[in-house]
């Protein structure tokens, strides 16, 4: 690999810049505020009425910070991937509102929603389905640039040739088409064509878990590297846990819709507080052999989100469940400075 | 990483997609399909040349010759001649480039009528799908004959009237398939990574959806050929089709219909033609779709 | 480790020496390479490796589920409680899988059969491997369906797939798969990963259902976790051959293979903060496109001259800790 992702530490190791630890606090680059997305479950053809809703994302808050990264952990259908489209601008907001630099992007004109598009792309789990397969490299990597910037032929080139030597491949490789590369090699050509209008946040719904184990450290390393060097931010949404404690300054748990947890990664990962958190870790595989984990397994299933539990949408699967959890909502507690728990028991 | 170009060093292929491409490479190209259509469509552009008589002036001393090959039969005409004394083979010959260009036309413009009312139901979705969809639905409800009678009465018999009747008769095929396709293709990732490069609507169905179904738009044309052919024919052979005297093959068939016992040829031959074309173009059509289909395409 | 089950002296599995090739266009694919290794009763073995690496075919070979042609188990024993599995024919090797040798599959959504409902699913099982009663192949589904904690099995017996759970149908599969307590248990993981509580649930089941018949239990999987969480032995594959082999602790605490090494200096720690983790780079090599030598060598950072000549042959390390490679030469 031709990258900076060599085998030795770089200077700087990221994890000395971990929240808490540093002077300067960083700036706070996007906000969520009490974000809703409510999918209309509907009857009849023609003339339809709506019989329901699918609560798929029901109030989110959280911030991202420039140069960090965001960790949104949860199980399959909890509404990660509702989130990164909403950020993305692919699905329309229910309610609640995104604050870009402090704007509302819903509120702001077309000029700078057109910048706020520009300044926020996205890395999807499946390399396969994520590159048009009838595009040159090349020309994949170069469309953003096409359709925002008017720049020379000659400067597009050039900034193509950079954008794949940056992410570890060769400058011919913009000649071939998609299926001509392996899982991991295409990933680095997403990330090339996602890093190519120099945005600012960069949404990387299950980046590695399509790849192979041995190559899932050369992305995770490249997408580090990458960050130190165009102090870009990540919303990164995995559920592999481990890989979120790798990747992440911040860690958002979610369950059916909603926060349950929301701390810097270290503090989530040595003081998991919410009882879901606790079953997930307790759930996730060890590293070792010989590390002991807490029996802590989840009995059912997660329920629909078009009927969530009434009080603490946990309360049918929680084990410390008390009275009053299933009669009113948890408010959010901030239980150690940047550490958010929903739950009564805080 | 240097020396890793992607398919060479690219990972072990799984065992079901070697069987799967050995088998492919058994598959053969229809080398008699593909001639015949070759001489199909060299008739069509060069009759004027290759025919060996006016398809439409006779010669009355040399009425119902039977082909060559046939006692009394002449090397002057080799399939015979029809009951006003015209060369039969020269007509099949003239026959194809009607055909031809009753092809062209009607899937140029079935083609594009199909192709985007197909795009655009499919990828907007909502009130516009419905409304196309159901009107595909009631156009593949009504016989196409029956209608295109119906519309030769009202409107008079031309080349043209025939061809935007044969369009009608096509789009809708088009329109549902291209649907179906767009459909998919709409929920491809890199689709919605175009949205987030801020690429416009026309941009994505142009540059990301339209490559896509290209494919099974020259899947569908192919097939389609052998049915535009047999309307046409169906409508000559009604009397409904281009008018004569141009010698379609359809009015060919239908001139020599009472004379088969006297001379079979008139009606055979034509009719023979249709058959060879129309066969011709599906088996082809069968082997293009194997060939083109995306998943077997991989394998290559 | 976790398991207490007593491992008796004789192995219930043993396979030696076994080669599978398949011929393509390219020449002969080598995707199993002289694999060896055995499995006692109340054991787990995990078969580590990536896509590729062979240990899908392993597994259909030891089912001889293998496509003839392009494939064929070239050479090997597989001894099944002594038995060489290769020498049946394939109506008594029909009889063995499913009976002895059975294989789970980690989806639960495709592997039952929507059409028919859950209690005949069982009872088909129970019908094909065992000559008993109608009346008590009913009892018995009903048992195994207990046996895997499904509430209210006999109401349950009359559901459909679709009416049940993604955890409740993993029982199911679970249940099809010993009922006829088979001795050896093949779980293969889907690439596709479950949810983490769903995948907990999973891995508690087949500890218990090996515990209750002492069943010998082999994990097919690229994930060190859950090879660290079951498993009591290891067996570490790349192209086509076992590179190195020994129990859980040996692996993890003293990798002997750089490949074995590598691969676990690149998994992100639930545990730590690692500051960077360890990237093997490159990729694994296509089979049909073996270098000579050793094929880790064109990733491997310790590799020598002799590497690149000589396939390294296995040295011991320990006592049941082996390695192929030429640094322990
Ligand atoms: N367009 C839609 N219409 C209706 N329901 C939807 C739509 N998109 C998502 N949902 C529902 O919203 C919920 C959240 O979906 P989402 O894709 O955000 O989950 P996720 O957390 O990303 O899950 P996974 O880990 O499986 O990717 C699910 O119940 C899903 O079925
Ligand atoms: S609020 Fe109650 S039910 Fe919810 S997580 Fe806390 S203890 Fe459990
Ligand atoms: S034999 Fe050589 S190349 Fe192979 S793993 Fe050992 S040191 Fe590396
Ligand atoms: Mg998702």
């Amino acid at each position: 690999m031709t990258t900076s992702a060599g085998q030795t530490p770089p200077s700087s190791s990221p994890s000395s810049e971990r929240p808490g630890q540093n002077g300067s606090e960083p700036t706070v680059l996007l906000e969520a505020r009490d974000l809703k997305k409510w999918f209309p479950v509907t009857k009849g053809v023609l003339i339809s009425r709506t019989t329901g809703w699918i609560k798929a994302v029901d109030g989110l808050s959280f911030q991202i910070r420039t140069g960090e990264t965001l960790g949104i952990v949860g199980e399959s259908g909890c509404g990660k991937s509702t989130t990164a489209k909403m950020l993305l601008m692919l699905e329309e907001p229910t309610e609640g509102s995104i604050l870009y630099q402090g704007q509302d992007i819903h509120l702001s004109g077309p000029e700078q929603r057109r910048e706020y598009r520009k300044s926020v792309q996205a890395v999807f789990q499946d390399p396969w389905s994520s590159l048009n397969p009838r595009m040159r490299v090349k020309d994949l990597i170069a469309e953003p640039m096409v359709i925002n910037w008017s720049l020379p032929r000659q400067e597009i080139r050039e900034r193509v040739e950079k954008l794949l030597s940056d992410v570890g491949l060769m400058a011919y490789h913009g000649n071939l088409y998609p299926h001509e590369f392996s899982g991991g090699q295409r990933q680095r050509l997403a990330i090339a064509r996602a890093l190519s209008l120099n945005p600012k946040l960069i949404v990387l719904d299950e980046p590695v878990s399509a790849l192979d184990v041995s190559i899932r450290a050369q992305i995770m390393n490249l997408l580090k590297d990458l960050q130190q060097e165009y102090n870009v931010s990540y919303l990164l949404i995995a559920h592999h846990l481990a890989t979120v404690r790798y990747m992440c300054d911040w860690v958002a748990v979610m369950y059916l819709g909603q926060i349950v947890e929301y701390a810097p990664v270290r503090e989530l990962y040595e003081n998991p507080s919410h009882p879901y958190t606790k079953a997930l870790m307790s759930a996730a595989l060890p590293s070792h052999p010989d590390i002991e984990q807490e029996e802590m397994i989840l009995t059912g299933e997660v329920p629909s989100p078009l009927n969530p539990p009434a009080g603490c949408r946990f309360h049918p699967r929680c084990p410390f469940v008390m009275d009053r959890c299933s009669v009113d909502i948890p408010v959010v507690t901030e239980i150690s400075p940047g550490h958010h728990v929903s739950c009564h028991l805080y | 990483m240097a020396e890793a170009t992607g398919r060479l060093t690219a990972a072990p292929i799984p065992v079901p997609v070697r069987i799967a491409r050995r088998a492919w490479r058994l598959r053969r190209l229809p080398l008699i399909p593909i001639f015949v259509l070759i001489i199909f469509v060299i008739s069509g552009l060069g009759a004027n040349w290759i025919a060996p008589h006016n398809p439409e002036r006779g010669d009355i001393r040399a009425r119902n010759v039977p082909p060559a090959w046939m006692e009394g039969g002449s090397t002057k005409y080799l399939l015979g001649s029809d009951h006003l004394g015209r060369d039969v083979l020269s007509r099949v010959i003239f026959g194809a480039r009607i055909s031809l260009a009753v092809v062209v036309v009607t899937l140029a413009l079935g083609g594009i009528v199909g192709v985007s009312a197909g795009l655009v139901a499919g990828f907007y979705g909502g009130w516009r799908d419905e409304v196309i969809m159901r009107i595909v639905d009631i156009k593949l409800a009504i016989p196409t004959i029956l209608l295109a009678l119906v519309l030769i009465l009202a409107l008079g018999q031309s080349f043209l009237i025939i061809v935007v009747i044969l369009a009608i008769a096509v789009w809708p095929r088009f329109a549902r398939n291209i649907r179906g396709e767009v459909l998919q293709l709409k929920t491809m990732d890199y689709v919605a990574l175009a949205k987030v490069a801020g690429a416009s609507t026309p941009r994505i169905l142009i540059m990301h959806i339209l490559p896509g179904v290209v494919n099974t738009l020259i899947i569908l044309a192919t097939l389609e050929v052998g049915i535009v052919i047999l309307l046409e024919s169906t409508l000559s052979f009604l009397g409904a089709g281009v008018p004569p005297p141009t010698p379609a093959w359809g009015s060919m068939v239908a001139d020599g219909r009472d004379r088969l016992a006297v001379a079979w040829w008139i009606s055979t031959m034509p009719g023979l033609a249709i058959m060879a074309v129309v066969l011709s173009m599906n088996l082809f059509g069968d082997w293009l779709r194997d060939k083109l289909d995306p998943r077997l395409r991989q394998l290559e | 480790m976790i398991n207490g089950t007593q491992a008796t002296d004789q192995p219930i599995l043993e396979v030696k020496d076994l080669r599978t090739y398949f011929q393509t266009r390219w020449g002969t694919v080598k995707a199993v390479d002289g694999v060896s290794f055995d499995l006692h009763r109340g054991e787990t073995l995990g078969l580590v490796g990536e896509s590729g690496s062979g240990k899908s075919v392993t597994m259909l070979s030891l089912m001889q589920l293998i496509p003839i042609p392009p494939g064929r188990i070239v050479s090997g024993e597989i001894l099944l409680d002594g038995e060489n599995l290769l020498e049946l024919t394939e109506d008594q090797m029909s009889k063995v899988r499913g009976s002895q040798i059975a294989l789970i599959i980690q989806d639960p959504m495709t592997s039952l059969n929507p059409v028919f409902s859950i209690g005949n699913q069982v009872m088909e099982a129970i019908k094909i491997h065992q000559d008993i009663p109608r009346k008590s192949v009913w009892e018995k589904a009903l048992d195994v369906l207990r046996k895997v904690n499904i509430p209210a099995a006999e109401t349950r017996m009359r559901d459909y797939p679709h009416q049940m759970s993604g955890g409740m149908r993993q029982r199911v599969v679970g249940a099809i798969s010993i009922s006829c307590q088979p001795s050896v248990l093949i779980a293969d993981e889907p690439t596709t990963s479950l949810d983490v509580t769903i995948q907990a649930q999973y891995l508690k089941l087949l500890k218990e259902l090996q515990r209750e018949s002492n069943l010998g239990l082999i994990f097919i999987t690229h994930d060190f976790g859950i090879v660290a969480k079951m498993c009591d032995k290891v067996a570490v594959m790349y192209a086509g051959k076992i590179v190195e082999q020994g129990t859980v602790r040996d692996i993890f605490n003293h990798p002997s293979h750089p490949y074995t090494e590598a691969l676990l200096a690149s998994v992100p720690k639930l545990e730590e903060d690692v500051d960077r983790l360890y990237s093997i780079e490159g990729q694994p090599p296509a089979l049909h496109d073996l270098p000579p030598g050793c094929p880790f060598a064109p990733r491997c950072p310790y590799v020598m001259e002799q590497c690149r000549e000589e396939y390294p042959p296995v040295f011991q390390v320990d006592e049941a800790h082996s390695a192929a490679c030429w640094r322990l030469a």
